[in-house]
């Protein structure tokens, strides 16, 4: 990029804050104007006209007008968002390769630093307690073996897969959709927040920009781009954890699908990309072996079963074949109904169990035996 | 000639005394009632008329006017026209009384001269028996609900001259007699039983639960899990009314109209399940001039059953959210407030999402997230937070639905909840709450002290599950119950632990 250089970061990082500006005109009012520098000043000049706009037609001239680049970047430091451009070291290694980097991250926290191996956890927002759960443990699993899961922070899979990350005391990125500011889906300002203090909430949109439906295959974009791989936990036909999955092949990365049961919609999608060639992922090592980061041992049972009373492992037993609900189990176990509440209540609490919608509960993988 | 009978109109529970005074002159013939009556009264010169006629009684071809007092509260209803027709006989001397002066009477006349039943003769009776009558007079059809009053003679009459005749004694008629406690112990245990639901034991033991602290309950599952079945048999297991809570039953049964014809005593309680198209009046209670009792009211003392919660429409809903605090409903309209008691469990149930799928273990759910969001929305949190449980009440399966295998009758259930409710009556003594349910913050903090490791587990719980905080007041009042329910002074971790189990919706279904 020869275009681009660490001086004129002030500039270029203002040019990108141009609202409605995209990276195609920034890219060719570089070209036109040989630098950051000058495509500003051509920009407040109005000499930016002739750019092509794709169809709208966008003013950039009057919003350039009342930004200083040099206070612009201070007052974006001063609410605690950092930016890295395209030419700088600190830009994440992986993203610079692929075909149409953002020229600026605008982000919160730390970025992944230079050896991290970031491993995208992706899949559908409407998920079963299976994908969560899938999606909790590839994460936990990841973090212990240091790499870096990188994800999208929407419901479901995703925040799953950053909680799991959270959980195991690692380190995760939040890819976003709209400004790095923005709290969106509005619930999980919480999570973000966490996120962004253990690692990072990144986005190509300046502050402020809302979540629209176009920004988000283009996040899924930087969430291939940024990683080694991609693991889609669940996802249906349409899911647009899919079009991560088409990137993350367009750009050369792998691509792991959690399998998922044959009648389950939510698992058509990742079925498909295995029977397409995409690698089936039922096991942490699975992963780390596809991307040739192996070597490492199998994971424990995280919690002895000698813990545990009678009821509880009857439980376990059952819950082991599939999901049951309340009644089912305490026919199993023999408990009154109270009892087996009680019981399920204090293994939920422990992390074994989880309890899904329609009262049924599920083994978690911290109970599955190795 | 001037003459003068008790009639009585009712503000909400309450009963007025109103004097019927009818004055008949000399002049133009003439039919006039002053004293703010509605259409209704003013109507009654046409059957009061009809009916002294048809009764082979003269009517005065003269100027009567009557007056209705006190003259500033507005009258309504036709239960003014047997006391202005025995005014108006007395008052032209057809009708000379044998007996004690200052006596009531009430009801609506028909053109022959028949007497008909009329609303409120519960509470009109009690008015009287407080105003010192000496006895009362009222339809046929209601002699034996207003008989329920102590220390009142109260005699049924059918038609106007069977009224002339007892009151000029020509007849010997003795007074009704009705015994309240009698009429309890032989009729408190009617309705369906819990042994007739297959399956579903999780959702009995919430009921149980429900029944026993006397929390609200939401179920929440598809259509045809029997959310509705199980509903109605609520009343069943809430321990029997006691004499004085079947009398506030009974008495807005009554003003309500709901009492069957020469009905008595409600002694089972009330199931009510208004539509979800409801209106807010139509649940909260509201009319003209007088406010009448709505659904909260007539659930009063028993359940109130709305099915798909998310059906009514927003405004209704929030109407519940008064009632639901305060126990009873307080009505503003132009005239005078009217309070009516409220005090019902709530049962409500809906489906976990528009389509009613989510989480079936056979069917997959094609709601979108945003739809579940939005019609879990439609129930307000302040709404939701007056709901102590939430349970989840699946579909069953086809062995469930097969068995021949009987569940625990209603009788032992009921057994359990008497017995923890007599514990929370000691507890609460004098303190003007009843159950578990209603204890506020301050007394939550008192009377439910945890041991440190039930602290630690509860904190655990709502870190871990997702619960609100919100959830933390609730999970400790449904760990009281199930602690009464197990006869357990203390608290401990094992009924906690079952507690947050019945928080279902305060946990996100996404994540």
């Amino acid at each position: 990029m020869g275009i681009c250089t660490v001086d004129e970061k002030a500039e270029l990082v203002a040019i990108c804050s141009l609202p409605g500006i995209t990276r195609r005109q920034v890219k060719e009012l570089l070209t036109l104007f040989g630098s950051p520098a000058g495509a500003w000043e051509a920009i407040r000049g109005g000499y930016s006209r002739g750019v092509s706009t794709g169809g709208r037609s966008i003013d950039l001239q009057s919003p350039a007008l009342g930004i200083d680049p040099g206070k612009n970047l201070e007052s974006l430091e001063a609410r605690g968002i950092r930016t890295v451009v395209v030419c700088e070291g600190g830009y994440p290694r992986l993203l610079k390769e692929i075909s149409d980097p953002p020229w600026v991250i605008f982000y919160r926290g730390r970025l992944p630093p230079f050896e991290a191996k970031c491993i995208a956890v992706v899949g559908s927002r409407k998920a079963t307690p299976y994908g969560i759960e899938a999606a909790g443990w590839i994460a936990r699993g990841l973090s212990r073996e240091e790499s870096y899961v990188v994800s999208g922070a929407a419901y479901g899979i995703d925040s799953a897969a950053h909680r799991g990350a959270l959980e195991a005391g690692g380190t995760t990125a939040a890819v976003l959709g709209c400004g790095p500011d923005v709290v969106y889906p509005r619930s999980s300002g919480g999570l973000l927040n966490a996120i962004a203090e253990k690692g990072c909430v990144l986005s190509e949109y300046p502050p402020g920009v809302k979540p629209l439906k176009h920004h988000f295959p283009a996040r899924n974009r930087l969430i291939a781009g940024m990683s080694l791989g991609v693991v889609v936990v669940e996802a249906s036909r349409t899911s647009g954890a899919l079009l991560t999955a088409d990137f993350a092949l367009s750009e050369g990365r792998e691509v792991f699908a959690v399998p998922g049961q044959v009648f389950s919609n939510n698992s058509n999608g990742t079925n498909a990309l295995i029977k397409n060639g995409a690698m089936l992922a039922a096991s942490v090592e699975d992963i780390l072996e596809g991307l040739n980061l192996a070597g490492v041992d199998a994971p424990k049972l995280e919690i002895a079963s000698e813990q545990l009373e009678a009821g509880e492992r009857k439980f376990l037993d059952a819950l082991a074949a599939g999901p049951h609900d309340v009644e089912e189990l305490a026919g199993k176990a023999d408990l009154s109904m109270g009892e087996t509440l009680s019981r399920l209540s204090r293994m939920e609490v422990m992390g074994l169990v989880r309890r899904g919608p329609g009262g049924r509960y599920h083994v978690t993988s911290r109970s599955t035996r190795k | 000639m001037l003459a003068k009978v008790n009639g009585s109109a009712l503000v909400g529970m309450e009963s007025h005394t109103v004097g019927v005074e009818v004055d008949i002159t000399k002049g133009l013939p003439a039919f006039e009632i002053v004293g703010l009556p509605d259409a209704g009264v003013r109507e009654s010169r046409i059957r009061v008329k009809s009916a002294i006629r048809n009764s082979v009684y003269e009517f005065p071809n003269r100027r009567i006017h009557v007056n209705l007092a006190p003259a500033d509260l507005k009258k309504e209803g036709p239960s003014f026209d047997l006391p202005l027709a025995l005014a108006i006989l007395e008052a032209t001397e057809q009708l000379k009384p044998e007996k004690p002066p200052k006596y009531y009477a009430v009801g609506e006349l028909s053109l022959d001269g028949k007497v008909r039943r009329v609303p409120g003769a519960l509470s009109i009776a009690m008015g009287a028996k407080e105003h010192g009558a000496p006895f009362i007079l009222v339809p046929e059809g209601n002699a034996r609900e207003a008989a329920l009053v102590p220390g009142l003679e109260v005699y049924g009459v059918s038609t106007l001259r069977e009224a002339i005749c007892f009151l000029e004694g020509t007849t010997s008629v003795s007074p009704k007699q009705v015994d309240a406690v009698d009429l309890l112990c032989e009729n408190g245990r009617k309705g369906p039983c819990l042994s007739e639901v297959h399956g579903q034991e999780p959702a009995k033991r919430a009921l149980e639960i429900a029944a026993a602290g006397g929390h609200n309950i939401l179920m929440v599952g598809p259509p045809g899990s029997g959310k509705t079945m199980l509903a109605r048999r609520m009343p069943g297991i809430l321990p029997p009314l006691s004499l004085e809570e079947a009398l506030e039953v009974t008495r807005i049964a009554s003003i309500a109209g709901l009492l069957p014809p020469g009905g008595s005593l409600l002694t089972v309680r009330p199931f009510r399940s208004p539509h979800s198209s409801a209106s807010a009046v139509a649940l909260a209670g509201g009319g003209y001039p007088i406010p009448r009792p709505g659904e909260v009211s007539l659930a009063h003392g028993g359940v109130l059953y709305m099915d798909e919660l998310t059906l009514y429409p927003r405004n209704a809903l929030e109407s519940l959210r008064g009632p639901l605090e305060d126990r009873q409903i307080t009505i503003i309209r132009s005239m005078v407030p009217v309070t009516y008691p409220a005090r019902f469990s709530l049962v409500a149930s809906m489906n976990p999402c528009p389509c009613g799928y989510l989480g079936d273990p056979e069917r997959e759910c094609r709601c979108s997230i945003g739809d579940i969001q939005r019609y879990r929305s439609r129930i307000s949190g302040p709404l939701l937070d007056r709901i102590d449980m939430h349970v989840e009440v699946p579909r069953l399966t086809r062995v469930q639905l097969m068995t021949r295998e009987r569940g625990e009758p209603s009788r032992s259930v009921r057994d359990r909840v008497i017995d923890a409710r007599r514990k929370q009556q000691e507890r609460f003594a004098g303190g003007g709450i009843y159950c578990n349910a209603e204890m506020s913050h301050s007394e939550i903090e008192k009377l439910c002290a945890l041991s440190p490791e039930g602290e630690g587990f509860l904190g655990l719980a709502v870190e871990r599950l997702g619960l609100s905080a919100r959830s933390y007041h609730r999970a400790l009042k449904l760990a009281r119950t199930i602690a009464d329910l197990a006869d357990s002074g203390r608290i401990e971790v094992e009924h906690l632990a079952e507690a947050v189990q019945y928080r279902c919706l305060d946990r996100s279904p996404f994540s």
